[in-house]
């Protein structure tokens, strides 16, 4: 509801009421200093959409098991190699023997 | 474009990306933001908590930011008054703004009979101000804090700079009558 009395103040003398209330505040400089180490920290931190995660997991889980299946293999063929060739020296060295008798 | 503004568009394209880029963002900006805040709520822990969010969604959003023409500081004001916007939404509340000590301070040679009638009038001005209609509120904040210009404030605004001259007249007069209204009100209440 407006007054019915003249506005005791000015324009002008509003505005340089204004100006003298309206001053800019300084934050806490603490504050400032940790609100940036803060949002630095949390860039550092974040570890994007959900989907992202899910797919590294899988790809890092999908080459374990990938390079332990090759592993796995290369030794069986490596302990089957030595196990042939062990066999062949044995039959190798068994032979004369075998002659002598029959 | 101004030297400055296109240093501001690269930052702002390499903020999402560049921590280094984001901060110096957040230093040219988080004082500007901060005393706007402060302002709007009146005390320096809501204005800490919320200048905190306002930055950490701007972060968050800051790669999907669209070069319209205006300001990065345009973007900023606009998640801090929303952001103050629900701040009050949840309260449902407005507090009074601070009468800061400081306030008086720059008043240099004032007695202190003189004082005791400052702080009343200012006072009186600033819950008047706190009954302005928020858009107001911004632009006297912009207007007086952040010493804008009229066209400055049309861009975070979203209004031509004609509108806001036109605005700022209309709230000094729905405020002169206010004040004068409630300075006439006052003085003429009995003692006893």
């Amino acid at each position: 509801m407006r007054s019915t009395h003249q506005p005791s103040v000015s324009r002008k003398q509003l505005e340089n009421l204004l100006a003298q209330v309206l001053v800019p505040v300084e934050p806490d400089l603490r504050f400032v200093r940790t609100l940036k180490a803060r949002l630095v920290t949390y860039r550092g931190s974040r570890i994007g959409p959900i989907w992202a995660l899910a797919f590294g997991v899988g790809v890092a889980t999908v080459t374990t098991v990938a390079v332990l299946g090759l592993t796995l293999r290369v030794i069986l063929a490596l302990a089957g190699v030595i196990g042939s060739v062990s066999r062949q020296r044995g039959e190798a060295g068994a032979r004369p023997g075998a002659v002598s008798k029959a | 474009m101004s030297e400055l503004a296109r240093d501001e568009q690269d930052l702002v394209r390499r903020a999402g990306s560049d921590a280094a880029a984001f901060g110096e963002l957040y230093e040219r900006h988080v004082k500007r933001i901060y005393n706007y805040i402060y302002y709007r709520t009146g005390n320096h822990h809501d204005a800490e908590d919320l200048t905190e969010r306002v930055f950490q969604r701007a972060l968050r959003h800051v790669d999907k930011y669209e070069d319209k023409g205006v300001p990065f500081s345009a973007w900023l004001y606009r998640i801090a008054h929303n952001l103050v916007a629900n701040w009050h939404r949840d309260r449902s509340r407005k507090p009074l703004l601070p009468l800061d000590e400081r306030l008086f301070v720059a008043r240099v040679g004032a007695q202190p009979e003189s004082q005791a009638i400052d702080r009343e009038e200012i006072e009186v001005l600033m819950a008047c101000v706190r009954r302005l209609p928020e858009d107001r509120q911004q632009l006297l904040i912009l207007k007086f804090v952040e010493r804008m210009s009229n066209a400055e404030i049309g861009e975070i605004m979203g209004r031509t700079e004609g509108a806001i001259k036109s605005l700022y007249h209309r709230t000094l007069n729905a405020l002169r009558d206010e004040v004068g209204a409630a300075l006439v009100g006052g003085s003429d209440q009995p003692d006893g």
